[in-house]
């Protein structure tokens, strides 16, 4: 069954998405990262370099199908800057030669085995300093991938199902975040690690299953399910690395790995963006309004997170240009369909910020503040549903084509109004917070707080306190700007995850808590 | 587990799904829906199985959550004689038990508190009247509008079945009375300069 399930969707996938499987699986044997194609651009003929355990240096070229004599010679050109060019790194010492590998999710031809074999022969006669190129086909890669998984294949029939789900979905609706964060809890990060390969196991098998559980969507070029999903991957190896206490050293390759995979999505989310007219999707008599609005919002949301992030990785490309115009173009169709939208309404915040439209940005936030101390107050309705109800849930009930039970009315309560008021508490908005703070002291305040650390990074606890409060009625303003302040500083674990941090509030807006949205309202 | 029983007939697994939907959304609305658990905002809870809840004094209460359940059976007898009839039967009947237990609860967890803040009205064995119907509207706090006119659905007042029937055939003549008018208005004064006292306390000083 596992191998068959493998076999499918590596015979079906494009290189793109077994490349992290497979980079995954030469961390796991302790080859070092040095190089990974983020969006399909080679450096000299090179997907990725890495060192290999032997001090060797590695470079892979791959490909997607069979390679035949007419394909063959199609990549000819690539893979003669593979062999004959060194690895472009400042850590390679380019005097010594590097392994270059043809890798493809297809079968090599006879002929072309026998091509490649005289282009060695040769180049060694004439005593050219190339690399000698080596070849790793289907079976190969099968056989890597199913060692790397076999011990964490779904065995439990609920288990097989949602994964059956996830790998046979359609691709194109939003990303059944729940089922993909159930099944990696229920299989890779399920046991205990007892010694490093255990914890190393894991770690590749999370990342081998994702790449094809996210399959479907990598052939629908579904950005946003893809940020999704590859963020839930990240944020469960946070979760196994703080519950089991594994070393930085054992889990970050993969971590970086995997973060290199939200990069390239979102890099490729923006170039969609950048080129559309309109944010319409097909069928486009069935879209519009409130599914193009939450759609927009998404997408702004995320190119500002982009824009605002601190990245690290030598291979993303910021354009704030561009970001800037995208914004401009679509602002007019932001919406706050419910407490969940706050994380994207909170990049878009800070990008304006930083754009110098401060004017613009206090706007929204204080347009945000209002209205939800207007609709909470009274208690009795009104209200946005709590940030546990995304966008589609929210949109969802105001089609009336089902019966449903109906969810709760939120009035009177929110998850996220102290931290809208810290924001503008942080930022000196004080007439605004003036003249809202007798209405806005009626209104509860919940927070979820996990009893273990490590759970801050869960779907959801299973332990933990719900905390309900309503603001102290007398309060002064240097108090409450102290503490917003202070919170600023954050928590070991925010500095350690900063990274994903951002990102992961927008995949489970229900973890944006006023910790969590204090550090990261920090100009850094 | 999956595989419990073998379908030799031909079955309708989807329209029975859409049974079983509308069946649960009738639960659900008459166990959450009427008397005084309808009255009041529900908020779910998503993770975890603790609560602390702070009121409007600032006091935070820890609780666990509370588990309340129905246990019910239908015959296949009962099937037969009246299909999907029965199980919308033995639904509202449940419904109406998870309804009682709601209730009891609340009941319950409502004189615990308002032991705590000791504003328990004492009718001393009195038979209802005017008075005392006046008299349960002094205790809780109301809330006006911005207009300053009263929020009368702030004010919830919960009357047994018999008092409810006495007060609904006596109001009409009470109203029309001068003196119940007159300590209404003297309610409805002080009232709204509690709630004045109470809002102009909600301050931001710099």
């Amino acid at each position: 069954m596992l191998e068959r399930a493998i076999e499918d969707w590596l015979t079906k996938t494009v290189e793109r998405n077994y490349l992290p499987a497979f980079c995954q699986v030469l961390i796991h044997q302790d080859h070092k990262v040095l190089y990974l194609s983020l969006h399909g651009q080679m450096e000299r003929g090179k997907d990725l370099a890495t060192i290999g355990p032997d001090g060797s240096y590695y470079a892979y070229q791959t490909k997607t199908g069979d390679i035949n004599k007419a394909s063959w010679r199609d990549i000819r050109g690539e893979l003669q800057e593979l062999i004959e060019f060194p690895i472009d790194h400042p850590s390679v010492d380019k005097r010594k030669r590097h392994r270059a590998y043809l890798v493809t999710n297809g079968t090599i031809s006879e002929p072309v085995r026998l091509d490649i074999t005289e282009m060695n022969e040769q180049n060694r006669r004439l005593r050219r300093k190339w690399a000698k190129l080596e070849v790793i086909d289907r079976f190969q890669l099968l056989a890597m991938f199913v060692e790397a998984q076999k011990k964490f294949f779904p065995r439990e029939l609920p288990d097989m199902r949602a994964f059956l789900d996830l790998y046979l979905h359609n691709g194109r609706d939003l990303l059944p975040k729940q089922q993909l964060f159930s099944l990696l809890d229920a299989t890779t990060f399920s046991m205990r690690p007892k010694k490093k390969s255990d914890a190393l196991d894991a770690l590749t098998g999370a990342v081998v299953l994702g790449s094809y559980l996210l399959g479907a969507f990598e052939k629908e070029r579904n950005w946003f399910a893809l940020i999704e999903g590859w963020c839930a991957i990240a944020v469960s190896i946070a979760r196994f690395a703080l519950r089991y206490q594994i070393k930085e050293s054992q889990w970050k390759p993969s971590f970086d790995l995997v973060f290199s995979e939200v990069e390239r999505n979102v890099m490729e989310l923006r170039a969609e963006a950048a080129g559309r007219s309109h944010f319409l999707e097909v069928p486009v008599e069935l879209d519009g309004d409130g599914l193009l609005r939450a759609r927009t919002t998404i997408v702004l949301g995320l190119i500002c997170w982009s824009e605002m992030r601190q990245s690290t990785g030598p291979a993303w490309q910021s354009d704030r240009g561009s970001a800037k115009q995208i914004l401009q173009k679509h602002a007019a169709n932001l919406i706050f369909w419910g407490e969940s939208a706050f994380p994207f309404f909170f990049y878009v915040i800070r990008f304006l910020e930083a754009d110098g439209e401060a004017q613009e940005a206090k706007r929204i936030l204080c347009d945000l503040f209002v209205a939800l101390v207007e609709s909470n107050y009274k208690n009795r309705q009104g209200g946005f549903l709590p940030p546990y109800y995304d966008a589609e849930q929210v949109l969802g009930e105001q089609i009336p084509d089902q019966l449903r039970v109906p969810p709760p009315t939120p009035a009177g309560s929110s998850y996220i109004i102290g931290t809208l008021l810290d924001m503008l508490l942080r930022r000196g908005y004080d007439d605004v917070i003036k003249k809202s703070w007798r209405k806005y002291t009626h209104c509860q305040q919940y927070e979820f707080a996990p009893t273990n650390e490590w759970d801050l990074f869960a779907w959801r606890a299973s332990i933990g306190n719900n905390l309900s409060s309503f603001p102290e009625p007398t309060a002064t303003l240097p108090d409450l700007r102290a503490e917003a302040v202070r919170i600023m500083q954050g928590t070991e674990l925010q500095r350690k995850f900063e990274c994903l941090l951002g990102l992961y509030l927008m995949v489970c807006p229900f973890r944006a808590t006023r910790s969590a949205v204090g550090y990261l309202d920090w100009s850094r | 587990m999956l595989l419990e029983y073998r379908i030799v007939l031909p079955d309708f697994p989807e329209l029975k799904r859409r049974r079983s939907n509308l069946a649960q959304i009738g639960f659900i609305n008459r166990a959450y829906s009427q008397g005084i658990i309808g009255l009041i905002n529900r908020v779910p809870v998503f993770e975890g199985q603790e609560l602390s809840i702070g009121d409007v004094d600032g006091v935070v209460r820890q609780s666990a959550l509370e588990r309340f359940g129905v246990e019910f059976t239908i015959s296949t007898d009962a099937i037969l004689a009246k299909g999907f009839g029965a199980l919308n039967e033995a639904y509202s009947a449940a419904a109406d038990d998870l309804h009682r237990q709601l209730s009891e609860f609340f009941f319950k967890k409502a004189h615990e508190a308002i032991d705590e803040v000791g504003n328990a009205i004492d009718a001393g064995g009195q038979p209802m009247s005017k008075d005392l119907f006046l008299d349960l509207f002094e205790t809780p706090e109301w809330d006006f509008h911005d207009n300053e006119e009263p929020d009368l659905e702030s004010v919830v007042i919960i009357l047994g079945p018999r008092f409810f029937e006495y007060v609904s055939q006596n109001l009409p003549a009470w109203q029309s009375d001068a003196e119940f008018k007159n300590r209404w208005d003297s309610i409805v004064t002080r009232k709204r300069e509690e709630w004045r006292a109470r809002e102009s306390h909600r301050r931001l000083a710099d």
